[in-house]
């Protein structure tokens, strides 16, 4: 029973880490119709941009994120600016293959600028473990719960109630309309990715202190890929349940099943929904033209 | 339609008179290969003494090194003890006065990229030896090695090596089967451990190593271990593994990784998840490495490891390494550093040994390729008892020269030697 | 101009026999070798992706299972590896049947996702099906094959093996390409709904095209296996399936004449720039978000655009199409 209860914990906080990814992607997919293969990068460039804010600059702690938000804004900015603009009337494959470029670019970048060795960050509990009772829990896993849950809040409230973000939601739904109403549709596409980046970098820097910053943060990409087509792409609450479920799933899966094939169960549950229920849990509400 | 019929004709002519110079191609290319094994001058431009010789401007090494791709932290760690190893040879004054130089190329860290690395290297006809490493990598290249007649030092520890038989392949660590001895020994007899458990990474190395861990138990004291623990390189969770073995009620974790990162986790969590309270931890080598405790910092506080060596063991090449390598890089050094110095080092004494250099007037010269080569791979095969800096060198039936290591405890992110090894042979 | 055309094409044949004379050094023609074994997978991902638009991140997998296939078959089973070749092939493609047949039925992005995750799954297995595949130490000592007496025991002569049974695949690839099916995969890219609406099954021929593109795969994998001598699992990994996809569109999506000049490219351009040392694979990467921006529709598809005449050369059967209906103008709509 405590071990269900630390391995419960465990899933939720993967899950979570699963969830933002994972939002951020949604994002962009709802808003310009691609798949941002960099996303991966963007997340590692935040969790390294963090470890020089937060190790080397010596700031308080919410002002060395701060202050990484800022530069993720910026980078967005750059980033659909350069990568997507260009290649917004094309073949979305295109993006895809420029989001890989960028992801191979940013692994020696990031390793040319920092080194190659890995980056430990200093964590916002220096608690060792949180003990309840018997059980210990790790602190970094708490607070990826607690923070994820906040930032889920504040970008729905975003999303929801301010004008702009109620714009993005408007272009992401139908550009024609969207645009027919007034709404600049590339200005939000831009929006949407800076929000977008800095979902990713949060994510990164979160992270950091329970995965260690390396070039191996990337792998994150595919999980959250994969929390999408599972939560589906019909609701932003979509990606977040499909995080929790490909967490709990790929947690239970090595713990009962072959820890070996841990990846495997997340990739495995994730055909599934493919094969039964492809547009996954919140079906997209968009039916294609003919 | 017709085009492409004339086409496939035309295809098939060709594969006929392709077939007939296959032949020719093949020893073209072996020709071309070979009469480039002149290195600079023409042989026939002779003083008296220079038949069969070639005058050279350096000794060159070849290294298979990981410049780019995941494991580049290894690779500078790497470069590092083998450029101190050179600086060292020559400011002695090189080989009988050449001095060495190691001539780098990039594997990026993947079998493919080791093998592209020593065809390049092989293509150069220069190399009078090759240094490489990682057990798959050297499973790789053992056929271009073979076929080049090139003798290669390594450190990669696969038990498995040892069975390609290769006698140009020298091996300069101590390999799984031992460590794995040591393990199992300190595990049951120092630390008087009943039930272990096994946490290993699923590549050549956690395979390698816990099959040998788990024979070396079975076969000395008749025990196995309460559960194994397999996990991909780069898994960022460990919380299945370490509760499975939690509830498998084990009083020991042995543990076989190479990623620093993996490490760090590992130990992270084995503390936050209160695994520590009632389990000893004892890790291969990289658990140890500067890098694993830099990150895992007072995490690693308490593990026990199988270590090349201990910064506070007073062996007189050990402790002169040791510092040189501080004063050079103002850093501490790892086991990737150790090896590496020894590889080159003990190529310098085996090369002056075998007498290679001759110095004729200004200039030196030294055999052709493949004699060179021949050379100094019987000279290492001779090697009695050199002092490298890892310890006593010498080779065994297998060619593995290295045969002590050290137990090592964690003490505030410093080593601390519990007590040196010394494999019987 | 046919005349012309075959002329320049039987010279250009003639230029490939004799290449690896030219080749002073070993390790550049083992990348020529591996730059035609590349070449081999990606004419296959042209059909999936080319002919019928669908999008395939699995080639990894099928070349992984065409490569484990006949390193088992020569070492355990003792099969020649003119047996083990078109075995491997065969095995693939089943494999491209198996995964073809639930995943084709998806649209897109999601039959993207799908075949990332079929790649993923396939990876672990070749890592972790230790008594099978030897997991992650590997398959040592792959032989080269023999003809009788000769064997084709370098990287020189094991280049005319390749080069043959690439140009077969080739030709092979435009007959289909110019075959009514191959038309009936370009209705299916250009507009699946209507395409059935004329009757056409397009389910079945999307497996087709998957299957052969398996195929192509798993023949290049038994290819690679033997040139190499070695195969372990971390070859194949879904970066590797990135590589390919990045080939084939940098080659140009669609044309047979793409896939030829992607491989190449992208097998050649990291040893042209290694000279840059650290920085390489940094410069690599731009260098591939440059291509891929400033040429979405592949080199091939620049030159169909700007350089006509030279697009008809290297382009059988080309025909440059009125103005205003070029590949490239048509604006992508929806997901």
């Amino acid at each position: 029973m405590l071990e269900l209860i630390q391995l419960s914990v465990s899933a939720l906080s993967m899950g979570f880490v699963y969830a933002l990814t994972g939002s951020s992607i949604f994002l962009i997919f709802n808003a310009a119709g691609v798949i941002n293969f960099a996303q991966g990068a963007l997340l590692m460039l935040g969790a390294y941009i963090g470890t020089t804010t937060l190790n080397k600059l010596g700031l308080p702690y919410f002002l060395a994120i701060l202050l990484m938000i800022i530069i993720m804004v910026i980078i967005g900015f750059l980033f659909q600016r350069l990568a997507y603009y260009p290649l917004r009337n094309s073949e979305g494959l295109m993006f895809m293959i420029a989001g890989i470029g960028i992801l191979v670019f940013m692994e020696n970048f990031v390793q040319l600028l920092w080194g190659a060795a890995p980056i430990s960050v200093r964590p916002l509990l220096s608690v060792h473990s949180i003990n309840i009772g018997d059980l210990n829990f790790e602190p970094q896993s708490v607070m990826i719960i607690v923070i994820t849950v906040a930032i889920l809040l504040i970008e729905n409230f975003f999303l929801k109630k301010t004008s702009i973000g109620k714009m993005t939601q408007a272009v992401a739904q139908d550009k024609e309309a969207a645009s027919l109403m007034g709404i600049s549709v590339p200005v939000m596409i831009a929006v949407t990715f800076i929000n977008s980046t800095v979902l990713a970098g949060i994510a990164g820097v979160l992270v950091s202190p329970k995965f260690y910053v390396s070039i191996g943060l990337t792998s994150l990409l595919l999980k959250g890929m994969a929390s999408c087509v599972i939560g589906g792409f019909g609701s932003a609450v979509g990606p977040i349940i499909g995080g929790i479920i490909v967490g709990f799933t790929e947690t239970f899966g090595a713990r009962y099943i072959s820890p070996q094939f841990r990846d495997a169960w997340a990739f495995l549950l994730m055909i599934a929904f493919l094969m039964i229920r492809p547009k996954g849990i919140f079906k997209e509400r968009i039916s294609e033209k003919v | 339609m017709k085009r492409v019929l004339s086409l496939f004709i035309t295809i098939a002519l060709l594969a006929g008179i392709m077939s007939g110079c296959g032949n020719s191609a093949n020893t073209a290319g072996d020709t071309q290969g070979s009469s480039s094994a002149v290195i600079s001058g023409t042989p026939s431009e002779d003083a008296t003494n220079t038949d069969g010789l070639v005058k050279v401007d350096e000794f060159i090494i070849g290294c298979a090194n990981h410049i780019t791709g995941p494991t580049a932290l290894t690779g500078v760690l790497r470069k590092n003890g083998y450029e101190l190893g050179v600086k060292e040879v020559n400011e002695a004054g090189g080989i009988d006065g050449l001095p060495i130089k190691i001539m780098y190329e990039d594997d990026q860290g993947t079998n493919t990229g080791a093998v592209a690395a020593a065809q390049k290297i092989m293509s150069s006809n220069k190399a009078i030896v090759f240094l490489i490493d990682r057990s798959t990598m050297v499973n790789a290249v053992n056929p271009i090695i073979q076929e080049n007649e090139i003798p290669t030092l390594f450190g990669a520890t696969a038990n498995s090596i040892d069975e390609l038989n290769n006698d140009y392949f020298f091996r300069m660590r101590v390999k799984d089967g031992g460590n794995a001895q040591t393990m199992a020994k300190y595990l049951v007899e120092s630390l008087g451990k009943k039930k272990v458990a096994a946490l290993y990474c699923a590549d050549t190395f956690g395979e390698g190593g816990n099959t040998e861990t788990k024979k070396a138990l079975k076969e000395n004291y008749d025990m196995a271990p309460v559960t194994e623990q397999k996990y991909t390189a780069g898994t960022k969770d460990y919380a299945a593994q370490l509760l499975a073995i939690k509830s498998a009620d084990a009083d020991a974790i042995y543990a076989w990784g190479t990623n620093s990162e993996d490490n760090a986790i590992i130990l992270r969590q084995f503390k936050e998840l209160g695994l520590d309270k009632n389990m000893a931890f004892i890790g291969s080598a990289a658990y140890a490495s500067s890098v694993t405790i830099d990150l895992a910092k007072e995490n690693a506080d308490g593990i026990y490891s199988i270590y090349d060596f201990s910064p506070d063991d007073t062996r007189t090449e050990l402790q002169n390494w040791y510092k040189a390598y501080k004063a050079e890089y103002n850093s501490e050094p790892d086991f990737w550093c150790l090896s590496t110095y020894d590889q080159v080092k003990l190529v310098a004494d085996a090369a002056k040994r075998a007498g290679l250099v001759k110095k004729i007037g200004n200039d030196y010269y030294i055999p052709e390729l493949k004699e060179a080569r021949a050379k100094l791979a019987d000279a290492l095969r001779e090697t009695d008892h050199y002092k490298g800096a890892i310890g006593d060198l010498y080779p065994d039936d297998y060619q593995n020269m290295v045969h002590n290591m050290a137990v090592v405890q964690i003490d505030s992110g410093k080593l601390r030697l519990i007590e040196n090894v010394t494999l019987d042979q | 101009m046919k005349k012309k055309k075959t002329i320049i094409l039987l010279i250009f044949l003639a230029m490939l026999a004799v290449l690896p004379k030219l080749i002073t050094s070993n390790y550049i023609m083992q990348i020529i070798d591996l730059s035609l074994v590349n070449f081999i997978v990606v004419m296959g991902l042209n059909f999936v992706t080319g002919f019928a638009g669908q999008i395939s991140l699995a080639s990894t997998a099928f070349w992984g299972i065409g490569a484990y296939t006949s390193a088992i078959l020569t070492t355990t089973c003792g099969f020649s590896f003119w047996a083990a070749l078109p075995v491997s092939g065969i095995v693939a493609m089943l494999g491209g049947i198996l995964i073809g047949y639930p995943t084709l039925k998806l649209k897109k992005f999601y039959l993207g996702i799908a075949t990332i995750g079929f790649g993923e799954i396939v990876s672990l297995i070749f890592l972790n099906w230790t008594t099978l595949t030897k997991g992650s130490e590997g398959i040592p000592g792959l032989s080269k094959p023999s003809i009788g007496a000769f064997k084709f025991t370098s990287n020189y002569n094991f280049y005319y093996v390749i080069l043959i049974i690439a140009l077969i695949l080739l030709i092979a690839s435009v007959l289909i390409k110019y075959s009514r099916f191959g038309r009936t995969l370009l209705a299916i890219r250009n507009d699946e709904i209507a395409t059935e609406t004329c009757g056409i099954n397009a389910h079945s021929s999307k497996m087709i095209a998957f299957s052969l593109s398996a195929l192509y795969a798993g023949i290049a994998g038994s290819l690679y296996a033997h040139l190499i001598g070695f195969i372990s699992p971390d070859l194949f990994v879904f970066r590797q399936s990135i590589s390919f996809l990045c080939m084939f569109m940098i080659g140009g999506s669609g044309y047979i004449a793409g896939p030829a000049i992607g491989s190449f490219l992208i097998t050649l351009l990291p040893e042209v720039i290694k000279f840059l040392q650290n920085y390489y694979m940094a410069i690599f990467g731009i260098l591939v978000v440059i291509l891929a921006i400033a040429m979405p529709t592949g080199i091939v598809g620049l030159m169909e655009k700007h350089l006509p005449r030279l697009y008809r050369y290297i382009e059988p059967y080309a025909e440059v199409p009125e103005k205003g209906l070029e590949r490239g103008n048509e604006k992508w709509r929806g997901k």
